[in-house]
């Protein structure tokens, strides 16, 4: 059979990259160790693990964009690795970096936790930092970025230039974090304008533009005049602009796409994060950390206001921003009570903040959204 | 040593020196990748456990395919059986109190059962309406996919999981054993062994001659009295439970819980697992091995040249299609 | 959560869903029609999905380099001509097994794009913009319905009919036909299977390619990697539901692009739907229908006979 002689030149093959690969082995090894001579100054190396392909034009994209920055202005080694499977590659690719003696691995998505946690055990002298999750150890760190707080801001924004008071949310899929950014953005339009709702549209997708744009469609055509958004394409925004409603970005200054519908957006910033950590890996200070930073150090804000935004919405969201930069407020503002549900139940007193406890694991509406979260009991 | 053992060779080169062109107009040194991709695969006994990992699901979803195959039939639906065999398992494991011994024993049966279940629709249209199984099974993927989806944001969302789309983690009863440090379980066995059952079953049983004969001529099957529908039926089953069963090794061996997208395309790549052994179940799992190697050195490529995931794409690409063209020169002249 | 019926008529539900399926349906019609071709030819190009993000992406990326949106939809359909003359060169010279070959077109394709599309991220192109037909669009509910789409809305419909007249009513279209029933048979009246399953193969890529150009330049207006994002799979059943006849991909790619956009539709008016279970219903709805033609009329819904198997002269398969 031929067929079975191709398989065995493959058989061939393996056995010997099998040999090959375990001499190799070896040999590496006896001439990396005298490398390791201790120098004054420390070379880091730091490794990415992606979710999806830096492509999406999003949350990776916004990452990559995190690791060329500390690449450029540390003048480290940086290698990325994207479109991971969670729970399936991860922890191969990461032992794998580790293995290679990075120095320090960051693992940007919440579906990397376990992996992380586990590699992260036969490497104790490999520093990992993973984002936006909750487990921690010794030589795991997490971090994230208090988004909801750009949330906040971009909805005062919305809530002060619609008309028709119903404002468009264009939304990825339930979790938390999703849940927590449409809450915040609710909170901000109930803050200049009780009367206006906001209207979710889940399309359960994260990059499939064509669908966000249809979904952003819908809000407007039943009487959304600004629409705001959750997944990495800026298709909503070209839906507002091409219908005449108004936009709130996400990610990046979306305006690009939207010059007369982008009023503002929600921007990442994660050089900012990304810096702090490398600094302290290089200056051997690093020690496991949950970072969850807000907008007084950078890592989130909101992008430059449209020519459309009258001079006193801007007044109101600089006062609202700066009772964060002054920390007049706490961290966890705006979910500081009262607080109500979508049924009228009280969730937060008056006076009483949420904890970032309760932000983890966040699955209601405020009062003022109209949609539900699919699926939940 | 004659042309059709030298075809295969030739078919190999040629993949690995165009994708060596490709690398070296990326400014990668060929040889140094290659070089990469076996010692990460080959080298440790990470690599090694790692490359078991990946040859695992794509046995079963390969003998998933070969074994309709061999009665004609085309399963495109590995995917979705795979991941309607996880469902089960996953019920299974955080739904049902059982004794701790039971456990696995059951989630294996169920994710075989339903695997079934889920072939025998296409299996039962194909039989009794001639209804196109290259589109149903692949229609019934993306029901599985959805369901599963459905499943993990709602009733079989976990407590433990702050909201997110996952189940919680199975308990140690309901999770395969591990060995040697890493990820290398207990499933690899099974598949090897399965492998081996398919083989004497296809070979050497009454069952296996009526499918190889169906296969073969279904005019002759006739005469023969063999009947084509119980053959079509029975080994869309016998795939599906295949494919099922991959479906529980994957949760219950790796992910260790239900999760929104357990299959990183297991399914679909059974179909050029099993073309590339004829359908022989032996050599299927040289086959799966040469793909769960393009898969671990493929990601071997990233982490140290972080190249894009794109060219890893062109890369199994290209090295397929080049078996593939090479393997059908060779048969047409022989 | 209680719905007023009426006044989800009276808002324009009706209407905005029935022209969002005809905008969403657009790109699935393209590709369906082609791959009908390719598919009468006896050929069965399982890649679509790869065609299509290739002709995304070069459609994308020549409106960008170039100013000019039709020249990027013409150089997408010469771009999915090209992978699609891959298909056809092992399918047809080679004698490869046609859906190996197909799947790999898909790894291609997203590999390719992927590879050369990571400078077009986060750029705006020159785009294709729906167009008011004058008199037609202000016919109330119709008019908004129909007749406010972008021009290749209505090419596609006009190529639904070409492609109908191409198959049925041309020698060449009987050549197809034949080549996909019974090829010794052509081949016995001197038809040249294989220069029409080549042709066929490429004429499908070259619509396929379209489709996936419509997506990111008349659709969505941007590029990002895999933003098919299984469209092409769907175009697939879409072949079947349409039973090859290139006039009802019409109503089906219009139907499926309706259930796509139904969802965002029904919640938008605030009914709760799971869109989990609600993704499912093309899939269902598809298995189902095809059930209902098989056991009704069989023939009228039957594959071309020699649909993917290769062809030897002199070789009876």
């Amino acid at each position: 059979m031929k067929v079975k002689g191709l398989l065995l030149v493959v058989l061939a093959v393996f056995i010997a990259g099998f040999i090959a690969g375990c001499a190799q082995e070896g040999g590496e090894k006896q001439v990396t160790t005298p490398a390791t001579t201790p120098s004054e100054k420390k070379e880091i190396k730091a490794a990415f693990v992606y979710v999806s392909p830096v492509g999406d034009a999003g949350w990776t994209y916004m990452h990559d964009q995190g690791r060329k920055f500390i690449e450029q202005k540390y003048g480290i080694k940086t290698a990325y690795t994207e479109n991971v499977a969670e729970g399936g590659d991860d922890e191969r690719v990461i032992r794998e970096y580790a293995e290679q003696g990075y120095d320090v691995i960051f693992t940007t998505s919440f579906g990397f936790m376990d992996a992380t946690i586990t590699v992260a055990k036969d490497y104790p002298d490999t520093i990992f930092m993973h984002c936006s999750g909750y487990k921690t150890a010794k030589n795991v760190g997490t971090y994230f970025g208090r988004m909801y707080q750009a949330r906040y801001l971009t909805g005062i924004v919305a809530g002060a230039m619609t008309k028709s008071n119903k404002i468009g949310y264009v939304a990825a899929v339930p979790i938390p974090e999703v849940i927590r950014g449409i809450n915040a953005f609710a909170l901000g339009v109930k803050k200049v304008n009780p009367d206006a709702k906001v209207y979710v549209v889940w399309t359960g997708t994260w990059y499939d533009p064509a669908k966000e744009k249809e979904a952003a469609l819908s809000l407007i055509s039943e009487g959304c005049d600004v629409i705001a958004q959750h997944q990495d394409s800026p298709a909503a925004q070209q839906a507002a602009e091409e219908n005449g409603a108004y936009s709130i970005g996400y990610h990046s200054d979306m305006s690009k796409f939207a010059p007369k519908a982008h009023l503002t957006a929600a921007v990442w910033n994660w050089s900012v994060i990304y810096s702090y950590i490398i600094e302290e890996v290089m200056a051997g200070t690093w020690k496991s950390e949950e970072i969850w930073w807000g907008i007084d150090k950078g890592v989130v804000g909101i992008a430059p206001f449209n020519d459309a935004v009258p001079q006193e919405v801007r007044d109101m969201v600089n006062e609202e921003m700066q009772k964060y930069l002054n920390g007049e407020v706490p961290e966890q503002y705006p979910f500081v009570g009262p607080i109500y549900d979508q049924n009228g139940n009280l969730v937060k007193a008056e006076g009483e903040v949420m904890t970032d406890e309760e932000f983890l694991s966040m699955n209601f509406f405020v009062d003022n959204v109209v949609g539900e979260i699919p699926a939940s009991e | 040593m004659n042309l059709r053992y030298l075809t295969p060779v030739i078919s190999i080169a040629a993949s690995l020196v165009f994708v060596g062109i490709m690398l070296a107009v990326m400014g990668i040194n060929p040889v140094e990748a290659y070089t990469v991709m076996f010692t990460r695969s080959f080298g440790s006994k990470f690599g090694i456990a790692e490359l078991f990992v990946k040859t695992t699901p794509l046995i079963l979803t390969g003998l998933a395919v070969a074994i309709p195959l061999r009665a004609g039939l085309w399963n495109i639906g590995a995917e979705g059986q795979l991941y309607m065999g996880a469902f089960a398992a996953s019920v299974v494991a955080l739904k049902m109190p059982l004794p701790d011994l039971l456990i696995l024993p059951t989630m294996f049966l169920a994710s075989a059962l339903m695997g079934m279940a889920w072939a025998a629709i296409p299996g039962f249209l194909k039989a009794k309406f001639d209804l196109n199984e290259i589109i149903s099974t692949l229609l019934l993927n993306y029901v599985a996919i959805h369901w599963v989806e459905y499943m993990v944001y709602g009733p079989l969302r976990g407590k433990e999981v702050y909201n997110f789309p996952f189940s919680d983690l199975f308990s140690d009863a309901a999770t395969l054993p591990r060995f040697f440090g890493t990820r290398f379980h207990f499933g690899v066995f099974i598949a090897i062994l399965i492998a081996f059952i398919v083989y004497y079953i296809l070979t050497k049983t009454d069952f296996g001659f009526s499918v190889r004969v169906v296969g073969a001529n279904p005019r002759a099957a006739e005469y023969a009295g063999i009947s084509r529908e119980r053959v079509i039926i029975y080994t869309m089953l016998f795939g599906g439970a295949l494919a099922g069963i991959a479906g529980m090794i994957e949760v219950s061996g790796i992910q260790l819980r239900l999760r929104p997208a357990i299959s990183t395309g297991y399914g679909y790549a059974g179909i050029p697992v099993a073309l590339l052994a004829s359908g022989n179940p032996i050599l299927v799992m040289l086959s799966a091995a040469l793909f769960g190697f393009l898969y671990v050195g493929g990601s071997a490529l990233q982490t140290t040249y972080s190249v894009p995931v794109a060219v890893v794409y062109v890369f199994q690409a290209l090295i397929v299609l080049f078996i593939i063209g090479g393997n059908s020169l060779i048969q047409r002249r022989g | 959560m209680r719905v007023d019926v009426e006044a989800v008529i009276t808002s324009g539900f009706i209407i905005s869903l029935l022209a969002s399926s005809i905008r969403a349906g657009t790109p699935l019609l393209f590709a369906t029609l082609g791959e009908i071709v390719t598919e009468r030819s006896g050929i069965l190009n399982l890649g679509l999905e790869g065609i299509m993000i290739t002709g995304a992406f070069t459609g994308f990326a020549v409106s960008f380099l170039t100013g000019n949106p039709w020249l990027g939809i013409v150089l997408a359909g010469f771009a999915g001509m090209a992978l699609a003359f891959v298909h056809a060169f092992f399918s047809v010279t080679l004698k490869a097994n046609q859906s190996i070959t197909g799947l790999m077109l898909v790894l291609l394709g997203l590999g390719i794009t992927g590879f050369f599309g990571r400078d077009y991220i986060g750029q705006v192109a020159t785009y294709i913009d729906p167009i008011e037909i004058p008199v037609l669009s202000s016919i109330p509910v119709v008019g908004e319905i129909v007749f406010r789409h972008d021009p290749l809305v209505y090419l596609a419909l006009l190529l639904a009919f070409v492609i109908w007249f191409l198959l049925f009513r041309t020698r060449y279209g009987l050549e197809i036909i034949a080549s996909g029933e019974n090829p010794e048979a052509a081949d016995s009246l001197g038809v040249d299977v294989d220069r029409i399953r080549y042709l066929s193969t490429m004429l499908g890529g070259f619509l396929v390619g379209i489709g996936g150009a419509y997506l990111s330049l008349a659709y969505a207006k941007l590029w990002t990697e895999g933003m098919t994002a299984g469209r092409g799979w769907i175009c697939l059943a879409l072949v079947i539901f349409s039973g090859w006849m290139p006039q009802r991909a019409i109503l089906g790619a219009y139907l499926f692009g309706g259930l796509d956009v139904l969802s965002f539709k029904l919640q938008a008016v605030g009914f709760g739907v799971s869109y989990h279970l609600l993704a499912m219903v093309p899939y269902v709805v598809t298995i189902i229908f095809l059930l209902f033609s098989v056991i009704r009329k069989r023939e009228a819904f039957g594959a071309p006979a020699s649909l993917g198997l290769p062809y030897i002269r002199g070789k009876r398969y």
